[in-house]
């Protein structure tokens, strides 16, 4: 009241005034995912890539079987880009639209960015933050992209980048293959870009000296240094930017199974999919000294929703709605679809580029569940949610 | 914790939870990795198994060290369903009651002090036990099938036939055994409750 109080006292230009960024890279924790953020570290039980990392290394402090096992399941966060440098490459604009909508750059990552808490002047903000620069430059010559191509092969750019809709795609044989799929932090295909969005992405200006010194622009970049002369980086650049894309097939399934006649218990819907995937973020806060992660107790900008999806009974008490009240997990949205299985049909729907008023697709920044895992839950919900 | 729990040799130790332990995947880590963790969940799988004596005994008898405030919350909840069940009905209430305060906004357990109230055989516990349960089954947040259960005995005693027969299909959806659900009553109805193949959801909340 007294915060408004004095809002009112100052007038429009404070109440207008930009979010601060640095706040704002607080407030959602980018600093537990990202380095490079400027922020300082966080203790590394809170940085998510770091302790996954810890795992696959086989130095968390757990017994071997149980990190056999983790290391069986653990598909996600494990690399992450640092943000150092951003702003020496990406265009401010598609920083803001890209934290707005997040999209999946990263074909070899299982997790993309999620779709967080904040407003266009928050996302613009940051963006400004990140990028505070834009590099002066006009976009390659376009007359130069059939040698761009050669050098593409030369260089074998395919070993780790997908260039969806170019005609080229990421070689079988790529070395790089075994590192990705065991989880190495030090691989350069995990991190590679789909090079299809790079027009989007890139300052025109940066494309050219990004090809010919990575780690200059951005110190913690695994993109190699190749031997290019300036010529042929203005070529790679010209096939990067002008060689005609085809439309993509989008791989989120948005078809919608029956609901099954079989009977489906809480175990099966537990087992396949809440432990599975969501009960990491949403998990009961008795356990972890009062923390149950971000889909319960808080955490990366989002408010505690109070959401424990690590029991029957947690599941059962609802969460805690925007007015602040205790709501059912189960309850009608607007279209009459019950809250739980309208998140995880928007996730679907936020894969495809559009995102849903009022509802945030599930599971955050993952892949969203297949159609069979989603009738199951669909299926147990119209069953009346039996154990 | 409660005079009915002073027994638990559970002991309040600094060492096992430290703050900067928490894991922001922290239950598929704690139940792992922790031993004051895996107890109580054992023991809450001892209470879905019906298993209550061993779930008290083994909160009694574990040598673990807990220094957890909000895992001190499950094993009296833990503790207080045992009782409950085990038909401690008066130590349950007061236990209950004073976990209610202490979280006035968990659904769990208002659900269970609402069975425990509606088992104390008073006209007061029913009238503060039905106001509860209603107020969840209207909210769609009733525990499970014991909140359905006490909620249908509860409105036929007061000869709500109607709402005990909504609130026994609700109990036989949720329940592992439909057999649980049952009412001794001589106006007792015939409703079944079927699993519906369709997508409808309409035995969720009372609308």
């Amino acid at each position: 009241m007294r915060a408004l109080a004095l809002l009112i006292l100052l007038g429009p230009s404070l109440a207008d005034a930009a979010p601060d960024p640095v706040a704002l890279l607080a407030r959602f924790e980018c600093h537990r995912c990202h380095e490079g953020t400027g922020l300082p570290a966080v203790p590394q039980s809170r940085h998510c890539v770091r302790c996954h990392q810890e795992i696959l290394a086989d130095r968390f402090d757990a017994p071997k079987a149980v990190l056999a096992q983790w290391r069986t399941n653990l598909r996600s966060l494990r690399a992450v880009p640092s943000l150092e440098g951003v702003g020496r490459t990406l265009r401010r604009d598609w920083v803001r639209d890209f934290l707005m909508s997040p999209q999946d750059l990263r074909p070899h990552l299982l997790a993309s960015m999620p779709r967080l808490a904040l407003s266009r002047s928050e996302a613009s903000a940051l963006a400004l933050h990140l990028v505070p620069e834009q590099r002066p430059g006009e976009p390659p010559n376009p007359s130069l992209q059939g040698r761009g191509r050669e050098l593409y092969r030369e260089h074998r750019c395919a070993d780790c980048h997908a260039f969806t809709g170019s005609g080229e795609s990421v070689r079988a044989e790529s070395p790089y293959r075994a590192l990705t799929a065991s989880g190495g932090a030090s691989d350069p295909m995990a991190l590679a870009p789909d090079l299809r969005f790079t027009r989007a992405r890139m300052q025109p200006g940066a494309l050219i000296p990004w090809l010919l010194g990575p780690s200059t622009l951005r110190p913690a970049t695994l993109m190699p240094t190749h031997s290019l002369s300036k010529a042929d980086a203005a070529a790679l650049a010209a096939f990067l930017w002008h060689v005609p894309l085809e439309d993509t097939e989008h791989a989120a399934s948005m078809s919608r199974l029956p609901v099954l006649e079989r009977k489906v218990s809480y175990a099966e819907v537990e087992r396949r999919v809440f432990r599975k995937v969501c009960w990491h973020c949403h998990s009961s806060p008795d356990y972890n000294q009062g923390d149950g992660g971000p889909g319960n107790t808080g955490g990366f900008g989002f408010p505690p929703r109070r959401l424990d999806l690590a029991s029957y009974e947690g599941l059962a008490a609802g969460l805690i709605g925007d007015q602040g009240k205790r709501e059912s997990a189960f309850a009608p949205t607007n279209e009459g679809t019950p809250r739980l299985l309208a998140v995880l049909l928007a996730r679907r729907a936020e894969e495809r580029g559009g995102a849903i008023s009022g509802v945030r697709g599930m599971p955050l920044g993952l892949p969203s569940l297949s159609d069979e895992e989603i009738q199951l839950v669909e299926s147990w919900i119209a069953q009346g949610r039996p154990r | 914790m409660t005079r009915h729990q002073a027994p638990l040799t559970i002991v309040l130790g600094l060492a096992a939870f430290a703050p900067s332990a928490a894991f922001p995947c922290g239950n598929a880590v704690m139940l792992e990795t922790n031993e004051a963790a895996k107890l109580v969940a054992r023991a809450e799988a001892d209470l879905q198994e019906g298993r209550y004596q061993r779930a008290l005994s083994r909160l009694h008898h574990g040598d673990v060290e807990v220094n957890s405030q909000p895992l001190q919350k499950r094993i009296d909840l833990v503790t207080s369903t045992a009782m409950l069940r085990l038909g401690q009905v008066t130590n349950a209430a007061w236990a209950f009651d004073a976990l209610s305060q202490r979280h006035p906004d968990d659904a769990l357990i208002a659900t269970r002090l609402a069975e425990t109230l509606s088992r104390l055989g008073t006209q007061a516990g029913d009238t503060k036990a039905l106001s509860i349960l209603e107020s969840l089954e209207k909210r769609d947040l009733v525990a499970d099938e014991h909140g359905f259960l006490a909620l249908a005995k509860l409105r036929d005693r007061s000869g709500d036939t109607e709402g005990r027969d909504r609130a026994l299909t609700r109990c036989r959806a949720v329940a592992k055994e439909a057999s649980f659900c049952s009412v001794e009553t001589k106006s007792r109805s015939k409703t079944k409750s079927t699993p519906k193949a369709v997508r409808t959801y309409g035995d969720g909340p009372t609308s």
